[in-house]
């Protein structure tokens, strides 16, 4: 699943990429109760060298998409040509959106394969087909339903689709509506979110 | 001793035994008031940093009136509201549509724009609340203060600021102007005692008595000590812990109390530090000061003295100047009460001189004295609502441009809070001109082996370590 890329999981089976990368989800009568139970999970997994920066990741060739060029004006020859040439780069942190309110869903199931998705979702047609292709039952089953949000900046417009999907799994499992609610601490974790870019910039100029 | 308690919740009377409905005493004000259909009250952060779950505490002062705080209701656990009225935003007026009859601050909100999603509002609408309910000059500074822990993401605040300024502007009666009387007594007849609670596996007590807190310290020496519960109450509401035993001393009248004698304050353990703030700001500028970047007025409001330096954390923004001012803690145990020096009362990271059978009871603070300059500065990446990077108390007292005595005391450089006393040798007696200065800041800058953590390097500590004492020195001249 993703907003573009199809390139996300709906959880984690093979490999877990990053701190908040979700591999399991717990249904219980209470959140005290849910997230005691998460903590019973054993996972058994073996360690691998963690990429943590874009100078590490672009060592190990392991980069989100290929490299992006901005070029303007005729690039070799001018860089060949010009009289003075200066070059950096610099380099923007991640960001958090920070919605007040959290990632949350509520996923009611209907009659056989309907199901009834309360989204604080900025796209509700994009959570209706994530949430289509991971039940695997088709889009007019799903209708998604959008309250309005607690604050979402864009961190809404793909990351609450996870949250969806995971209700709708929970909800087709237990027969019982679902409601997820991220904590703060969640949410900061699991959401993806502004990760950082890196740009080299390189710039030729005369005297004039 | 009881194990239930009574409140007023947006008028309404409510009983809770806690013991009868098998209800975990450390329930939080905010999960018990969603839990009941309240669900104007949110939750941001559940750590008392975002103020989207504010609601005002009003109870009766010493003066016979209602005095109204904002505070964070997701830290609070419920039998802190004994004999106390809670107001939400959905209390201030009846459900209507009609703008007209909406409460002034809540009308002055829709018609400045201060609201765009919505889920803030209500946070901020109680803590607007509070204010209408204090009357003072409302400058910028004092509005944005009293703002601090309230966070929005849609507005960028000007609108905020502005509803803020129409709503107190209006200042006409509302209900609970015009009901004080009605209110106050349903309060007084609420019969308060000290509390007792135990659920399953959980231990909550809440005496009234200094006495009584000190047999039950005694009794049940593992029970945590709280008072505005703002830092422990994070180990249940983010980390899920349940806590086992607490002794709450809040309900202790006794150690309420702020006092100037001479030339010394004497403020109770449990005074909150948001009165102290209101008490110092023209006796002890440094300390307002400090006192104004401390966290939020939310959790000033309930947070004290006495838990800041229990909880002996070596950033904690206060300690620094009262061991640069050479005050003193009161203790109180079963063999009565003694005095220790504030600069002896640390031992090591969060140890302390502090018996296991003793609480604190006061704390002495001389005051600046005339002839000296006294500064507290505190370093952090916001400038509220943060905790410290590193924070740093001066005292200086000169005789003829000579130093007569410097004391300089830094939080966040090591296990604990300390002097620099290398530094503070180095210029005893020596002129107080930027020469000297700058050799002592070069002492400062290896004075120290501060860690590197989320919130700074070690190298940016030891350098901000020498700037502060520049920057005193610039200070310093001004007066």
């Amino acid at each position: 699943m993703g907003p573009v890329f199809h390139d996300e999981v709906c959880l984690a089976d093979k490999e877990l990429l990053c701190i908040g990368h979700t591999y399991a989800v717990v249904a219980a009568d209470t959140y005290e109760q849910a997230y005691l139970a998460t903590k019973l999970i054993k996972l058994d997994a073996e360690e691998k060298t963690p990429v943590l920066s874009i100078d590490q990741a672009i060592a190990a060739n392991s980069r989100l998409q290929p490299e992006r060029k901005i070029e303007r004006g005729e690039v070799d020859k001018t860089f060949k040509q010009s009289k003075h040439i200066l070059e950096g780069q610099f380099k923007n942190g991640a960001q958090e959106h920070w919605y007040l309110e959290t990632q949350s869903c509520i996923v009611v199931p209907g009659e056989e394969l309907e199901l009834m998705v309360y989204s604080s979702t900025q796209h509700p047609s994009e959570t209706q087909a994530i949430v289509s292709e991971v039940m695997g039952i088709p889009r007019n089953e799903i209708t998604v339903e959008t309250r309005r949000l607690g604050g979402a900046f864009g961190g809404k417009e793909t990351s609450g689709n996870h949250v969806a999907a995971w209700a709708a799994l929970l909800a087709r499992k237990s027969g019982r509506p679902i409601r997820i609610r991220l904590t703060r601490d969640m949410d900061q974790a699991i959401t993806g979110k502004r990760h950082p870019f890196q740009s080299d910039w390189k710039i030729a100029f005369d005297d004039n | 001793m009881k194990s239930y308690i009574n409140f007023l919740y947006n008028g309404e009377p409510v009983h809770i035994d806690f013991e009868k409905e098998g209800l975990s005493p450390t329930t939080t004000l905010l999960n018990w008031s969603r839990n009941n259909g309240f669900k104007e009250v949110k939750e941001g952060c559940a750590e008392g940093d975002c103020g989207a779950c504010t609601v005002v505490i009003a109870e009766a002062a010493t003066d016979g009136k209602l005095k109204y705080n904002a505070v964070n209701s997701c830290i609070l656990f419920l039998p802190a509201l004994d004999g106390k009225m809670v107001i939400t935003a959905a209390g201030l007026v009846p459900e209507t549509h009609n703008i007209n009859d909406l409460h002034p601050v809540q009308k002055a909100i829709v018609e400045d724009h201060a609201t765009q999603c919505g889920f803030c509002t209500p946070g901020f609408v109680m803590s607007i609340f509070a204010l209408y309910h204090t009357p003072d000059q409302y400058d910028d500074p004092k509005i944005n203060n009293a703002l601090a822990g309230n966070l929005c993401r849609c507005t960028g605040y000007d609108s905020i600021r502005k509803a803020t300024k129409a709503a107190l502007k209006e200042n006409k009666e509302d209900y609970y102007h015009q009901n004080e009387a009605i209110l106050l007594k349903a309060l007084q007849e609420i019969e308060t005692d000290s509390l007792k609670i135990q659920v399953g596996d959980q231990l909550y007590l809440r005496p009234t008595l200094i006495d009584e807190a000190i047999l039950m310290h005694g009794e049940h020496p593992e029970a945590e000590i709280i008072n505005g519960s703002s830092d422990v109450a994070l180990k249940q509401t983010k980390h899920f812990q349940r806590l086992p035993a607490l002794l709450d001393l809040s309900a202790l009248r006794q150690i309420k109390f702020f006092e100037k004698k001479d030339n010394e304050l004497h403020i109770g353990s449990g005074m909150d530090l948001e009165t102290i703030r209101g008490n110092v700001e023209s006796v002890f500028p440094a300390l307002y000061d400090i006192l104004s970047v401390f966290a939020s007025r939310q959790i000033r409001n309930v947070a004290t003295m006495g838990g800041s330096l229990g909880s002996a954390s070596p950033i904690g923004d206060l300690l620094p100047l009262i061991m640069a001012m050479d005050g003193s803690i009161v203790f109180t145990g079963k063999s009565g009460k003694r005095t220790v020096k504030a600069n002896e009362y640390l031992t090591g990271y969060r140890e302390t001189v502090l018996n296991s059978d003793e609480l604190i009871y006061s704390i002495i603070l001389p005051l600046p004295q005339a002839n000296e300059t006294v500064k507290m500065y505190k370093v952090s990446k916001r400038t509220d609502m943060d905790i410290s990077t590193l924070s740093a108390a001066f005292r200086l007292k000169l005789s003829a441009g000579k130093v007569d005595y410097i004391h300089m005391v830094y939080g966040g450089m090591a296990a604990m809070t300390l002097h620099a006393e290398k530094a503070e040798e180095f210029l005893n007696g020596k002129e107080w001109n930027e020469h000297n200065v700058n050799e002592t800041a070069r002492i400062l800058e290896s004075t120290f082996t501060p860690l590197s953590d989320a919130r700074s390097g070690a190298k940016f500590r030891n350098i901000v370590t020498a700037n502060l004492l520049k920057k005193f020195y610039e200070d310093s001249k001004e007066n």
